[in-house]
């Protein structure tokens, strides 16, 4: 059989391919928690794969801690977008760095020979 | 306000420009200073650079301050402003910086896993504790105190990444254009940074296990 050689390998390659792409199913539905981290990153800024989102609430149904972890991310992401410059000790501007700041604006104006006349 | 009280200066080849009146560049320094600095250093991290953005960013207001309509607020225009300077900023020398950063994490992420059978589960003294909290609860000032702590701790990278894509709501393809990364890249970047802060901050805020920050 002269065509025994190469149908073997075939057959062989098909194998394994099937076998990495179930080892991938796997992975993806079978998270683990360091996974998941991830995951529930990734969940804020795209649309996961099928098996991925499968295996996620899988995951999150059984793990309490990683449920944690999302609902934590989750508050994070929303409560992110309120930071304000003045919250929480804000770092001010000194006396002197403000005195700087008026009188760089003010030669800026008087260099451009702008001249308000109030009077 | 007549047009005649608007001057127009032409400075080198650029087109006219005019300054109305109510244009006030040293009260502008009084009543948002301080908050364009602390945006601006939370950012750059660097009192002298941010200072120096804050006096760009009020020239440029002061130049395009014809196009101010008062759609918005004379501060959010202001910091709109700043913000894109600090993104031209990071665009121009952003290519130069290596990933170092994303080293940093490894070494916590490990400590927090360990390997239960053939999965990596959280380290019994890494998992996320109870935080019992809405978003009201955490938009405190104690939260915003420990908030600010913990994005100064973070390597520069990270924190830049961070502070833009979940503070500014920069887009994804705006934050790859100016860093020069790829979409997963960022992600990565994203998911390390918020690791980290999410640890950090039920440190700093709820003040649990602190020997775990080193």
């Amino acid at each position: 059989m002269a065509d025994g050689e190469p149908a073997t390998a075939a057959a062989m390659t098909f194998l394994e391919r099937c076998t990495k792409a179930l080892e991938r199913a796997r992975a993806s539905l079978m998270p683990g928690c360091r996974e998941m981290t991830r995951r529930s990153s990734d969940a804020l800024e795209r649309e996961p794969g099928l098996f991925d989102r499968i295996g996620a609430r899988i995951h999150l149904a059984m793990c309490s801690a990683c449920r944690r972890y999302r609902t934590q991310l989750n508050l994070l992401h929303r409560t992110a977008r309120r930071w304000r410059p003045e919250n929480g000790s804000p770092k001010r501007l000194s006396p002197e760095a403000k005195e700087r700041l008026k009188a760089a604006l003010k030669k800026h104006v008087d260099e451009g020979d702008c001249d308000h006349d109030h009077g | 306000m007549s047009t005649k009280e608007i001057a127009t200066m032409t400075t080198g080849d650029e087109t006219p420009v005019s300054i109305g009146p109510a244009a006030h560049p040293e009260r502008w320094v009084d009543e948002h200073g301080d908050y364009l600095f602390h945006f601006a250093l939370s950012r750059l991290r660097n009192p002298t650079l941010a200072e120096d953005f804050v006096q760009e960013a009020l020239l440029a207001g002061i130049k395009a301050h014809h196009r101010f309509e008062g759609r918005s607020t004379e501060r959010s225009w202001l910091t709109g402003i700043l913000r894109n300077k600090i993104l031209d900023h990071f665009r121009r020398a952003g290519r130069e910086t290596t990933f170092t950063d994303l080293d940093f994490h490894g070494d916590e992420e490990t400590r927090s896993f360990e390997d239960r059978g053939f999965l990596p589960h959280w380290a019994a003294d890494r998992a996320p504790g109870e935080w019992g909290g809405t978003v009201e609860n955490l938009d405190r000032d104690e939260f915003w105190k420990a908030f600010n702590h913990c994005t100064a701790k973070l390597p520069e990278r990270s924190a830049r990444v961070f502070l833009m894509r979940e503070v500014d709501d920069t887009s994804t393809e705006e934050i790859c254009a100016a860093l020069g990364i790829t979409p997963n890249n960022l992600w990565v970047m994203l998911h390390r940074a918020r690791f980290a802060l999410r640890r950090c901050l039920e440190v700093a805020w709820l003040g649990r296990t602190p020997e775990s920050t080193e």
